[in-house]
């Protein structure tokens, strides 16, 4: 059946089955506009590092930049962690940081991990913001982390996952067209809506951009197409009469799912064949490519992010989450987290290869994308007894985009870790963490006002306590974007 | 390379100034129920679930703890319909048992039936040349625990884990249930404990279950095992010389996971620095043994064994195990004693310690309250709410950690069988609810080539056993499955392009190298009930649908009906035989009704049509109908009424 006969035959169905107020679905909305690639709205892209990232290892402080206890203290509590540590017992802080550290060119004072040479570059053009001491949780439980993160809602401390994201009340409030699109195996909680039992209205799950298709072979009379036949008629006709049922009936979902694919497979695959290929950068070895990661989710979810870049009339993409996993490193840190981080931002990686791609797309999108690199948590500062962290709390988040003003926020380095609190010294302290001084509410409010449009709702219903939350120092993040 | 730390020990003065400082974890007892008839008690007394009354309990409630507790069973008609005659507490108590065979849920069917006690007797057996063995020879070595480079297969025995569930004589609410152990409440990931060593932590809470211990008696089987050491890496925990060289990852999770103890109630420095941080101690000396040839295999990688042996010894490759000594100030013998959640847990090893730590976790107000709850959203509800929630954590704390009657009492409850209680299927769920279905025998299961069992579909929707997707924090969730479309599509595809999943009626094997060919074949006519003495399509339909979906035909609107019908009538879709110049019509229900007067003569046709279940035509037609009933949202998901 052609779409205008579909739409025509669900309408019927819907007049015949007497049911009224049918909200129209969310297939309608998808099209592939005749034109070379559309601009691109300002999107947010959500970055989870699922499992706790210890974002400290990541940047480091220029040696003679703190008080020499200072320098001392972190060195010593974190350099058995590395292998060039255990190997060079005698070595200086001076010598661990020229082996693994680099000091951007536009701020003496950190360095960044050697592993993310990207990131070292995009920082040094301005493009990455770091605001130290960030906490999105107030305890050290995964799921609960996870959970409070992806909900924007760091007092949140009820395990139920049945509640909204800030990314779906995000696209809530820039309009009814727009949609959070998840790119990983499967939606999170960062994408729900505000309305139970329906809270995917406006999620759409593109784990494949080049697959989103349900079978439609329906001339014939094998076994094949007569399963499809009935299948596909079964799903159109029934679903303008379950749309009264109840908002928390079960099946609306699968009712969705279909709807969804039926729209997005065609559209996508529209787009997909007029808007071009995907480039090899992007493309695995086997199929003829050059781009290999440690972890082939996020090679795919790179593919998938420059798909959203090329059409983003079909998925009306506000806000897309990207997830990568295995950062709870309590045992051998250095290999599994430099590994993690080479991944994302090294250089020729995932972020550079995807990056570079889409800035070659003839449409906005390159400087329409902030991406926010969230965690469930931090880790301790000082390292365990299995050459990895125990987990902590507070963290540094860290933000890139064109619209973001570079350089970091907060004290990277708070001169309080290492003098006695009087109790203990925190850097010398198994157990002890960053001190969250900034709620992460204060930085997803930012990321709101710069992604809502003009009169287009407000970071209040975003992030509904932002004004009162935490914040290492009052007007901190005013400049965090242009 | 472990290398040293100083874990701060607090000293026993600065301990008594930390408040005992629980808060009772959320009160059961709001009384009242949820309308629906539940909720003994209120007024201030605890609320507790209510049994569904002897009056409302029919066939539906009895398929609904089937799907629910043990993917369908194998239970048949008869006993389904004897369950639905008698009182909903003794009708559970025989659906719902933890013995290795449970004749009325799942009757052995051959000697294959008689080694589902656990994995290993499972899977040693269908891998065997033992002449009861009806394994197809071909498959055998599917099954096997050891590839043919003898080392560990991983994939085999998920193989293997799988048939056991669509196995007559395998207990699959005892496997459910060590499957919710194993992979979601004490998860943990086979990649580094390896196949043999995980198998073994699934067959010892199969075991644990079985002969009856109680849940903190379980679940200090599982805080003790081997698997769980080399898995978290605790293995290596060492106390010496006064310090302490560990990680405090399953210190951690052993409160969270294993007991549900979140630290909500707890003061937050006391349940970080002393709880956890102590626990760390108790879990040091905790080093796993190698055996030489461990589980048959050649790779010393793969000799890890369990059970963990807590003393100091040099195990079978020489490795000196040094259990007592490296465990937290083991010289002072019992009176080696450390404060994990305000009490002293004293003991001269890690074992003793975890035996002695498991009677405070499991009586903790969290876990009270916690446990039943995660219990029961793995099997049962995904929409549970306070009153339920109540009413739950008041049978729990009656229950005295025994959890058979609790799951017993839960599942013939109100609480259970209401208007607000769904649950969505993980794709285990889903496939194994209609694999089950459609398997007749054990022939037919244990013949079908590996392919043919539901671990590939699985697999493709995100599930392998032993390699859940949130490593410690559990496997795929029917919410996770629900929410992700792909699965959705994929279960579409299977239906349609790998045809011949249900429509396979008969094939041939052989039980040895080159031996005489045998021949399975189903028999849906044995099954499936006549009206005076015929199969028409009316009723084979209303059999089909309830016998897959299980809902008392509540679901099966006029649309879905017209389609099954239309398949088993003449094995087409309902718009080709309406018109197959315009087949891919949808017809509405008002319209298959009498509002088209061509749908609704044709529907009618169709449902009066006698059919022959022998023939092979109408085999392959009910193949096409279980492809379409098997792909409507209500396999997806069950409703509590």
């Amino acid at each position: 059946m052609k779409r205008r006969e579909l739409i025509k035959s669900m309408a019927a169905a819907t007049f015949a089955s007497g049911a009224t107020g049918l909200v129209l679905p969310s297939w309608a909305r998808a099209e592939c506009l005749p034109v070379a690639v559309p601009d691109m709205d300002r999107t947010v892209v959500n970055f989870m590092l699922n499992g706790g990232a210890d974002v400290r290892f990541l940047f480091m402080p220029a040696p003679g930049t703190l008080a020499a206890a200072h320098e001392a203290l972190i060195y010593s509590s974190r350099k058995n962690m590395f292998a060039y540590g255990r190997a060079n017992p005698g070595a200086t802080y001076s010598d661990f940081f020229a082996a693994n550290y680099t000091i951007p060119i536009n701020d003496s004072s950190i360095g960044i991990h050697n592993r993310a040479g990207w990131l070292l570059s995009e920082f040094e053009a301005g493009r990455v913001a770091v605001v130290a001491n960030a906490v999105c949780s107030k305890n050290r439980r995964h799921d609960q982390s996870i959970l409070n993160a992806n909900a924007g809602t760091p007092e949140y401390n009820e395990l139920v996952y049945d509640v909204s994201g800030w990314g779906g009340r995000l696209v809530e409030q820039v309009g009814p067209t727009a949609n959070a699109v998840e790119l990983g195996g499967s939606i999170t909680v960062y994408s729900q809506g505000s309305t139970q039992g329906s809270r995917l209205e406006q999620a759409i799950h593109a784990a494949n951009t080049r697959d989103i298709a349900l079978p439609s072979d329906v001339s014939g009379t094998g076994r094949r197409e007569v399963v499809t036949r009935a299948l596909k008629s079964y799903y159109e006709a029934r679903k303008p009469e379950v749309a009264g049922n109840p908002a928390d009936w079960p099946f609306h979902t699968f009712f969705k799912h279909n709807a969804d694919f039926r729209d997005f497979g065609d559209a996508m695959a529209d787009c997909m064949a007029t808007r071009g290929s995907l480039p090899p950068t992007l493309l695995h070895p086997n199929s003829g490519g050059t781009f290999d990661l440690f972890s082939g989710s996020l090679e795919q979810q790179c593919r998938n992010l420059y798909d959203v870049c090329l059409a983003p009339d079909v998925l009306g993409s506000r806000t897309v989450s990207m997830s990568y996993g295995g950062w709870d490193t309590h045992g051998n840190q250095e290999p599994r987290a430099g590994n993690n981080w080479q991944d994302i931002f090294g250089t020729d990686k995932g972020m550079d290869r995807v990056m570079s791609e889409i800035s070659s797309i003839p449409s906005n999108a390159y400087d329409n994308l902030v991406f926010y690199f969230a965690s469930d948590f931090g880790r301790q500062l000082v390292t365990n007894g299995d050459l990895g962290t125990d987990h902590g709390r507070g963290i540094y988040s860290i933000l890139i985009g064109s619209d973001i003003n570079g350089g970091t926020y907060g004290t990277m380095f708070p001169p309080e870790e290492a003098v006695d609190n009087g109790s203990y010294v925190p850097l010398e302290r198994h157990g002890a963490d960053i001190t969250g001084k900034t709620s992460t509410e204060r930085i997803i409010a930012e990321i709101s006002e710069w992604a809502l449009p003009a009169g287009g709702g407000t970071a209040d219903a975003v992030v509904p306590n932002w004004s009162s939350s935490d914040i290492e120092s009052p007007g901190l993040l005013n400049s965090l974007f242009v | 390379m472990t290398h040293k730390i100083r874990l701060t020990v607090l000293v026993s003065t600065v301990l008594l100034l930390v408040s005992f400082g629980l808060n009772a974890a959320p009160p059961p007892g709001k009384g009242g129920g949820n309308g629906n008839g539940g909720g003994k008690g209120g007024g201030g007394k605890t609320t507790t679930l209510s049994a569904v009354k002897k009056n409302n309990w029919d066939e539906a409630h009895v398929r609904r703890v089937l799907r629910a507790f043990a993917y369908g069973g194998f239970a048949t008609d008869q006993q389904i319909s004897s369950w639905a005659g008698m009182k909903p507490n003794q009708a559970v108590a025989q659906i719902l048992t933890f013995d290795p065979v449970n004749n009325l849920l799942s009757a052995p069917d051959g000697e294959v039936g008689n080694h589902c006690g656990t994995l290993q007797e499972f899977q040693d057996f269908i891998s065997s040349d033992d002449p009861n063995n009806p394994t197809a020879f071909d498959q055998r070595s599917r099954y096997s625990l050891l590839n043919s480079n003898i080392d560990l297969n991983t994939t085999n025995t998920q193989f293997a884990w799988t048939r056991a569930i669509s196995t007559r004589g395998c207990n699959q609410f005892l496997w459910k249930t060590a499957l919710y152990l194993t992979n979601y409440h004490a998860s943990i990931h086979v990649r580094t404990p390896r196949a043999g060593l995980i198998r073994d932590y699934f067959d010892d809470y199969m075991e644990a279950l079985s002969s009856g211990m109680n849940f903190i008696e379980v679940m200090t089987v599982g805080a003790k095992h081997a698997a769980v050491s080399r898995a978290y890496g605790h293995q290596y925990n060492q106390w010496r010389n006064d310090e302490a060289f560990v990680n405090e990852d399953f210190a951690r999770e052993y409160f969270q996971l294993f007991f549900g103890i979140l630290g909500t109630t707890e003061d937050a420095d006391y349940h970080e620095n002393i709880t956890i941080k102590n626990n760390a101690l108790v879990l040091t000396g905790m080093n796993v043994d190698k055996q030489t040839g461990a589980f048959g295999a050649d790779g010393s990688g793969d000799w890890y064994v369990s059970p963990i042996v807590f003393t100091d010894h040099t195990d079978d490759t020489g490795r000196n195990i040094r259990n007592e000594l490296y465990h937290y100030e083991s010289e002072l013998g019992s009176g080696s004693c450390v404060e994990v959640l305000h009490e002293n847990i004293c003991g001269t090893t890690a074992d003793v310690k975890l035996e002695a730590l498991g009677q405070f976790a499991g009586n903790h107000p969290e876990s009270l309250a916690n446990v039943p709850v995660l219990f029961v959203n793995f099997f049962a509800d995904d929409n549970l709410d306070s009153d339920k929630i109540s009413q739950i954590q008041g049978s729990w704390a009656e229950a005295n950690h025994d959890l058979l009657s609790f799951l017993q009492e839960y599942a013939a409850s109100t609480a259970f069988h209401n208007a607000s209680t769904y649950k969505y299927f993980t794709a285990f769920d889903r496939n194994f609810v209609l694999q089950n279905a459609f398997t007749l025998s054990n022939e037919e299961n244990l013949s079908r080539p590996s392919y043919r069992s539901p671990w590939d579909r699985a697999r493709d929707q995100g599930m392998r056993v032993f390699e859940p997707i949130r490593n410690v924090f559990g496997h795929q969730t029917g919410l996770d499955a629900a929410n992700n479309p792909y699965i959705f599509r994929d279960g579409y595809n299977q239906n349609v392009f790998d045809s011949d999943y249900f429509y396979d009626y008969q094939d041939d094997y052989t039980l040895s190298d080159g031996g005489p060919v045998q021949t399975w074949t189903k028999d849906w006519a044995s099954v499936i009930p006549q009206s005076n003495g015929q199969h028409v399509v009316s009723d084979v339909a209303d059999w089909l649908w309830n016998h897959f979906i299980g809902d008392g035909g509540k679901n099966f609107d006029s649309i879905a009906r017209a389609q099954v019908q239309a398949l088993l009538a003449e094995g087409r879709d309902f718009g080709y035989t309406v018109d197959s110049g315009n087949s891919d019509q949808a017809y509405s229900s008002a319209e298959i009704e009498g509002a088209n007067a061509a749908a609704h003569a044709k529907d009618q046709e169709h449902a009066g049509l006698v059919i022959d279940l022998a023939s092979g035509t109408q085999k392959d037609r009910i193949g096409m109908a279980i492809n379409f009933i098997s792909m409507t949202p209500y396999t997806f998901a069950m409703e509590g009424q």
